[in-house]
């Protein structure tokens, strides 16, 4: 009887059996079935069965579904190793490739670290987008100038007249002394903070309770840091600190971790608001114009805070007396935003700009557009050298969707080579550009997964976009032309690339003009005339000392005669002046127009002296005359515009205070604040009291020893702090830090830029001079010279850097006007930077083209000419 | 000698195909072991020990004629290579020396 083998467990095995195996296995078991089906067909079919059963394993199954073996896996393996080749064989222009698309993606990835910690500022707060901080706004000149203070009183009536605020809090930061056992410590980052400021605001403790850590006086919770900085790995809780040169106890009842750097305060210590009913005097919860709260809200959730804005005019109306609507302005601002969008006159730190911002992403886009741009050019000039390679793929059968697939898969390469290289430079480069953004950014930030799924982002898309073009130009060339080496692509390829070009010397040339205007803003900033003399002048803080001392100690620093001059003053100068008031006066046309206002400075009889401010008309205060301690005034040339006096000098003004005061002097306007801020009018009022800051001028010969002495002087006269000082001419620079920062950054970028853009543009000259090699061999044959080559090879760049500069010119000129509008005190944009960044620019073109184009001009015509 | 392993079974079949030089295949292989052995084994094994000497290069294999029990398929042939049989003596002379070292005594 002839039994055939069961045919289901034969077709599964052919299914799943391995073709080359295939037949042995089917022959051998079917002979083995043969042996077998004569004593029992049944036990034989199942052992069969069993046996098929028995070779599906890993060994005998051939490659399955997903796994199955698709064709075209060895034709991507081919691309792969044909991509090796080609790199290694053009190893220069790889690398150049490379190398430009990791510069540009390295920055762009530190521009984008930048910018998501900028825009994470205080996003961490649990209900962060229920919080505002009530910011205020005096109408002073004739402008609201925004403050984001408060005083304690507005804020209670606040709380008591709005019913949709959950919670309040107000702020005060303060710098205090602080002791523990032999540990003295000038503390700067405190603040007196109400009991439930850590339900709003979500810093983590590390030890103690939440709600009972702020309750009652006397408690601080303090920072991981301060923590270990007093008490090292001892226990912290219950340690008392002395405060206030031993005015108050403070009692540490929790330790919290540091607050983020994301956040746009930073304090050590935290004190329970309760306290400041025992140190601060009474006119400070009752004075309405004593701003010395920042004030926190939380809303209901779903408030509109455009609705609690539009209240506040009633609410200032019939609550802060003194002031009305028309001259002091409640507004709320999103605790998010704080950091980024507030640039009043008080904020507890530095913030940063949305200006910067959006510059430097664009810079980004910038960066990375000339890079791509950059690969496109070079990968399709070199292309003309595989022109063969693609003409025999195609004779090979190659569709056209098989080559443009070759030539992404080779951009997906080079691309994750790039990101490679690109994730290298930003770890190495990281401590330098922390060091210029402000950051305290850690490598391990750059493999966070929202990051790495960003880098994967835009490893693809740039893969995808630069090697878009390349391949459809590759993939178009026609066989039999580029097999016979005459691989031409068409006119229009080439004015495409021309195009990208265009627009990478107009990015490059714009970037060199914006940062050489800004620059040129930030020079004139920090050497623009001021009116005084801020060369060799000493600014001491007097901190505790006796004011009725200040003469005496005045007296003491002219023993030495390197002491030219000293004088004090309420005010840190450069700085903002606070204080203002209102005023009436002689002669003046009172009109209607409510919350006239002057800014006040106290000064001693030396202070104008000492800065050598010019005098316009009148006299310094001095001690002949007795009266001038207590009813006379000096005010600025703007103060006395404002009065509209033409004769000032006798005349009288009356001040806030309600006293009577006679003009003695008129002093030239000078620069008291930065220049981001108008002259102010001012009034100068002699007092011997409230002065905070001794200015003292200096020989500049021997200046160590001359602070030595003023060191000496001082700590005689103050004998709980220490002696600090610093020069008034690096104050004022300092001021302008963020321009400096800004321009510098600019300026890094400008060459990156640039870099980037001169390879693509050494690409361009070498795919344009293989591609003219035949009509260089013939005009060389008809009598051309090398430089009449060289010429006509250059012309071309040069023509397209003049179509870039035409665009640039009135594009760049209308950003920078842009820009600058944001200045008070602005210098002219000029002409010169354009004309030196499109001479610059030149200048760097010719010299990266000029070495190929001099080597094609110089290459003997047989070489190129005899191919054919 | 990592690289030349030679498992138990495997050791039985390359012996086995050794054994019956040119007219080793897959079907001869299993009833010569079978009846060395007394016992039933599965085709499968054999296959599975086969493919892993041909990958280590003890043995070889050619496809023979076509012969009408098996449906029309070849056989499959195997036969011992230089390296396979040095293997199998090196294998062989490990385990006599081992084996002559035994203390007669110790089966007193």
């Amino acid at each position: 009887m002839k039994t055939s083998p069961p045919k289901r467990p034969l077709q599964f095995l052919r299914w799943f059996c391995r073709e080359d195996y295939l037949e042995e296995i089917e022959g051998d078991l079917i002979e083995v079935f043969g042996r077998e089906v004569e004593g029992s067909p049944r036990k034989a079919r199942w052992k069969f069965s069993w046996n098929v059963i028995k070779y599906f394993r890993p060994g005998f199954i051939k490659k399955m579904g997903v796994f199955e073996p698709r064709n075209n896996y060895g034709m991507y393996r081919n691309y792969l190793k044909v991509s090796f080749r080609v790199f290694n064989r053009e190893r220069m222009y790889s690398l150049i490739n490379v190398f430009g698309l990791a510069l540009g993606f390295a920055c762009c990835l530190l521009i984008f670290l930048f910018i998501k910690d900028e825009l994470s500022y205080d996003k961490f707060h649990k209900d962060s987008d229920q919080i505002y901080r009530v910011a205020s706004a005096y109408m002073r000149q004739g402008k609201w100038e925004p403050y984001g203070s408060n005083s304690w009183r507005t804020a209670d009536l606040i709380k008591a007249n709005f019913g949709e605020i959950q919670q309040l809090i107000r702020i005060r930061d303060d710098s205090e002394v602080f002791v523990y056992e032999e540990k003295q410590i000038i503390e700067r980052k405190i603040a007196y903070v109400e009991e439930n400021f850590l339900e709003v605001f979500n810093f983590p403790l590390l030890e103690g309770n939440p709600t009972q850590a702020l309750k009652g006086p006397n408690k601080v919770v303090i920072s991981e840091s301060a923590a270990a900085r007093y008490f090292g790995n001892n226990p912290a809780i219950g340690k008392v600190f002395d405060a206030g040169d031993g005015a108050f106890q403070l009692e540490v009842s929790a330790v919290m971790k540091d607050m983020p750097a994301n956040s746009h305060f930073h304090f050590d210590f935290l004190i329970s608001g309760e306290t400041q009913r025992q140190v601060s005097p009474e006119s400070l919860f009752t004075n309405v114009g004593w701003d010395s709260q920042y004030v926190y809200i939380k809303v209901e959730p779903g408030t509109d805070p455009a609705a609690i804005d539009a209240r506040f005019p009633d609410f200032i109306n019939d609550n802060l007396d003194p002031f009305n609507s028309s001259n002091f302005k409640l507004f709320l601002q999103p605790l998010t935003s704080i950091h980024l969008e507030s640039d009043t006159g008080l904020e507890l730190e530095p913030n940063g700009s949305l200006k910067n911002v959006y510059t430097f992403s664009v810079i980004a886009i910038f960066i990375l557009a000339i890079a791509c741009v950059n690969y496109m050019n070079l990968t399709t000039a070199r292309s003309l050298r595989r022109a063969k390679e693609v003409g025999m793929r195609k004779v090979l059968g190659a569709k056209r969707f098989d080559l443009i697939n070759q030539f992404l898969t080779e951009s997906f390469m080079m691309t994750f080579l790039a990101i490679l290289l690109a994730g290298g430079i930003s770890v190495s480069v990281l401590e330098l550009f922390n060091q210029f953004a402000g950051k305290a950014f850690s490598a391990d930030l750059l493999f966070q997964p929202e990051i790495l799924l960003v880098i994967f982002l835009a490893f693809v898309i740039i893969a995808m976009v630069s090697g878009s073009y390349p391949s459809l130009v590759l993939s178009a060339f026609r066989p039999l032309n580029s097999m016979k080496g005459a691989g031409k692509t068409g006119k229009s390829g080439f004015v495409f690339r021309k195009g990208l070009v265009v627009l990478q010397f107009i990015i490059s040339m714009g970037l060199i003009a914006a940062s050489m205007i800004v620059f040129k803003q930030w020079q004139y900033l920090k050497t623009k005339e001021l009116g005084i003399n801020q060369e060799m002048m000493v600014t001491i803080p007097l901190q505790t000392m006796e004011r009725s001392q200040l003469d005496v100690f005045k007296n003491e620093l002219f023993k030495k005669a390197s002491i030219k001059g000293a004088g004090t003053s309420n005010m840190k100068l450069p700085g903002w002046i606070f204080n203002s008031t209102p005023y009436k006066a002689q002669d003046e046309v009172v009109d209607a127009e409510a919350g006239k206002s002057m800014k006040i400075i106290r000064v001693d009889m030396d202070f104008l002296s000492t800065i050598e401010a010019e005098f316009m008309d009148g006299r310094n205060f001095s001690g002949e005359f007795p009266a001038d301690s207590s009813a006379s005034v000096i005010l600025n040339e703007s103060a006395v515009a404002q009065l509209e006096w033409k004769d000032p000098i006798g005349k009288w003004i009356e001040l806030g205070n309600g006293q009577q005061y006679t003009v003695v002097g008129v002093v030239k306007d000078f620069h008291f604040e930065s220049l981001h801020r108008e002259i102010p009018p001012t009034i100068f009022i002699f007092s011997p009291d409230f002065l905070n800051y001794a200015y003292v001028r200096i020989d500049g010969q021997d200046v160590q020893s001359s602070i030595a002495h003023i060191g000496e002087v001082y700590s005689a006269f103050v004998t709980n702090r220490d002696f600090s000082y610093s020069f008034m001419n690096e104050d004022i620079a300092q001021q302008y830090e963020a321009e400096e920062k800004f321009a510098y950054i600019f300026s890094i970028f400008t060459v990156l830029a640039i870099v980037i853009a001169c390879l693509g543009t050494f690409g361009l000259i070498s795919f344009s001079a293989e591609q003219k090699q035949k009509e260089i061999g013939i005009r060389k044959v008809l009598g051309a010279s090398a430089r009449q080559v060289t010429y006509i090879l250059i012309r071309e760049f040069l023509t397209l850097l003049l179509v870039a500069s035409l665009v640039m010119w009135p594009l760049t000129w209308y950003l920078a006007n842009n820009w600058m509008g944001s200045f008070v005190y602005r210098t002219q944009v000029g002409i010169q930077p354009f004309l030196i960044a499109t001479v610059l620019a030149m200048f760097i073109v010719l010299l990266t083209i000029g070495f190929r184009a001099l080597k094609a001009a110089l290459a003997n015509p047989v070489e190129s000419l005899r191919s054919e | 000698m990592a690289q030349h392993s030679l498992g138990e079974f495997e050791e039985l079949v390359l012996l086995m195909v050794a054994a019956l030089h040119d007219e080793a295949y897959g079907v001869s292989i299993l009833s010569g072991l079978e009846k060395e052995l007394g016992k039933s084994l599965n085709i499968s094994a054999v296959h599975v020990a086969l493919k892993r000497m041909e990958e280590k290069d003890f043995v070889k294999s050619r496809f023979g004629g076509i012969t009408e029990d098996r449906g029309g398929r070849r056989k499959k042939y195997y036969v011992i290579t230089a390296l396979g049989k040095r293997v199998l003596d090196e294998q062989f002379a490990l385990r006599s020396n081992i084996y002559n070292r035994i203390p007669k005594i110790s089966f007193g």
